[in-house]
């Protein structure tokens, strides 16, 4: 049962440790491809994300997101702290004016009532510079710092965008029954 | 006066979407315990949907990247089926904690050129292992003569002080089992350090791998009033030849990188 993956993961399930790896290898390479430019230190990322996916698979609780959902952010967690502190730099060949424009997404690419479709709605209802922060931070990776810079934003606006812009998707999915108000999911 | 929830949330979008300071993570935890009500993890949550929902159809993982990730995980779950040991205070002393900068120049400063140039290395955080620790029932001593034992071709090595003024009068040894990926450091003498402000890091010069890329083997404390800890290494990624271990001191948290501007131990197998 796909639910039951990471459970069996944190037992240390050899079989689900593969399947895991199959399963959510395409995103966690993806996610690092976009936000590392050297293909060496994105493999090294991917690495380093799946030790700590292991490290943490125990603490997945399936009524607080989907199982993708919960990897993504392990993924992200461990990326973003990766690329802070090595002082990388993402990869910044996409930043362009269609980041104010709504994002559209074939049907058969995200599932429908997911936290995703949710988030995708709500993102798009966002104000074009709140989304347009919000993207470069999200998808491309970069600090606050440097989208003030590559924006000529006042830091404290990026911050804020960043922040509403979160907050505000945060609502929608906690209006959808994705997410609590605390933070906790309420349908599984 | 502000909101303290508008803080909250600013702190936990900056969580979700880049690095916080050390004062910024102590705010937090403090925000957190105020509101019980707010999830730490959920504005990285919201953060997650939307990458998922941003995420363009993602591409294979490469094969030979894949066969990396599973051999990772063998020897991760191979590890972590052997006991694992807390870390545990022998004796007390009277050290002092670290301070002030340290002269750069070290005895083997020069086994560090190229260092920063290192593109990257695992991040590692105490709190991502010590709990499963602090859960083990056996002492360290003890889980280190069992290494020894099981393992008698282990790695001993003493470890050399450098000038470093935390390092003086400071001795003792690494353990450590190929076999096993798995070993121990011995330390006396190490001036204790403020968590909040300095930690120590372990790293592991592998000679299969490149000189410039050394292993992450953790970060780790000397509490106040302790002669001799015992720390166990939590190399994160596997460690086939290694020939030098190295104790810096870094910012709470540990560094990818390291400055090379404090190196306070050194177990050099090849000495000269």
């Amino acid at each position: 049962m796909k639910s039951a993956l990471l459970n069996r993961v944190a037992g240390g399930d050899p079989e689900a440790v593969e399947e895991c790896i199959d399963t959510y290898g395409g995103l966690l390479w993806s996610i690092a491809r976009r936000l590392f430019s050297d293909k060496a230190e994105a493999e090294d990322a991917v690495q380093e994300a799946f030790i700590h996916l292991w490290q943490t698979a125990s603490r997945f609780d399936p009524q607080r997101s989907s199982e993708k959902t919960f990897v993504a952010m392990i993924a992200r967690r461990r990326m973003i702290d990766r690329l802070r502190r090595a002082q990388s730099r993402p990869r910044t060949e996409s930043i362009d004016e269609r980041l104010v424009e709504p994002i559209s997404r074939h049907h058969h690419q995200i599932e429908q009532n997911t936290e995703a479709s949710i988030a995708l709605k709500a993102l798009n209802k966002l104000q074009p510079k709140q989304r347009k922060v919000l993207l470069l931070s999200i998808y491309q990776g970069l600090s606050h710092g440097e989208i003030a810079k590559a924006t000529r934003i006042p830091l404290g606006t990026v911050k804020s965008y960043i922040t509403r812009g979160l907050a505000d998707v945060r609502q929608t999915l906690v209006a959808s029954n994705a997410f609590s108000s605390s933070g906790r999911r309420t349908s599984p | 006066m502000r909101d303290p929830r508008d803080r909250l949330q600013e702190l936990l979008a900056c969580r979700a979407t880049q690095e916080l300071d050390a004062s910024e993570k102590k705010e937090l935890v403090q925000l957190l315990q105020d509101h019980p009500d707010w999830a730490a993890d959920s504005f990285e949550l919201t953060a997650a949907s939307l990458e998922l929902a941003l995420n363009e159809q993602s591409p294979p993982l490469p094969e030979s990247l894949r066969r990396k990730v599973a051999a990772d995980a063998r020897q991760y779950f191979s590890k972590t089926r052997q006991p694992s040991e807390p870390i545990r205070l022998v004796q007390p002393s009277k050290a002092q904690e670290p301070s002030g900068n340290a002269p750069g120049a070290t005895r083997q400063s020069a086994l560090w050129m190229g260092w920063l140039a290192a593109a990257a290395l695992l991040v590692v955080t105490l709190m991502s292992w010590l709990p499963g620790l602090l859960q083990s029932p056996a002492g360290p001593l003890q889980a280190r003569q069992e290494l020894m034992a099981q393992d008698s071709e282990a790695l001993i090595l003493d470890w050399q002080a450098t000038e470093d003024p935390a390092a003086q009068g400071a001795s003792g040894d690494v353990l450590w089992s190929v076999q096993q990926q798995a070993g121990f450091m011995r330390i006396q003498g190490l001036q204790p350090n403020n968590p909040s402000r300095r930690q120590y890091q372990l790293w592991i010069f592998d000679r299969l791998r490149d000189e410039r890329y050394p292993v992450d083997g953790g970060v780790f404390d000397i509490p106040a009033g302790a002669d001799e800890v015992i720390v166990p290494i939590q190399a994160k990624l596997p460690v086939s030849e290694a020939h030098l271990f190295a104790v810096t001191v870094e910012q709470p948290g540990g560094v990818v990188v390291s400055s090379r501007a404090r190196i306070v131990l050194l177990a050099n197998r090849d000495p000269g």
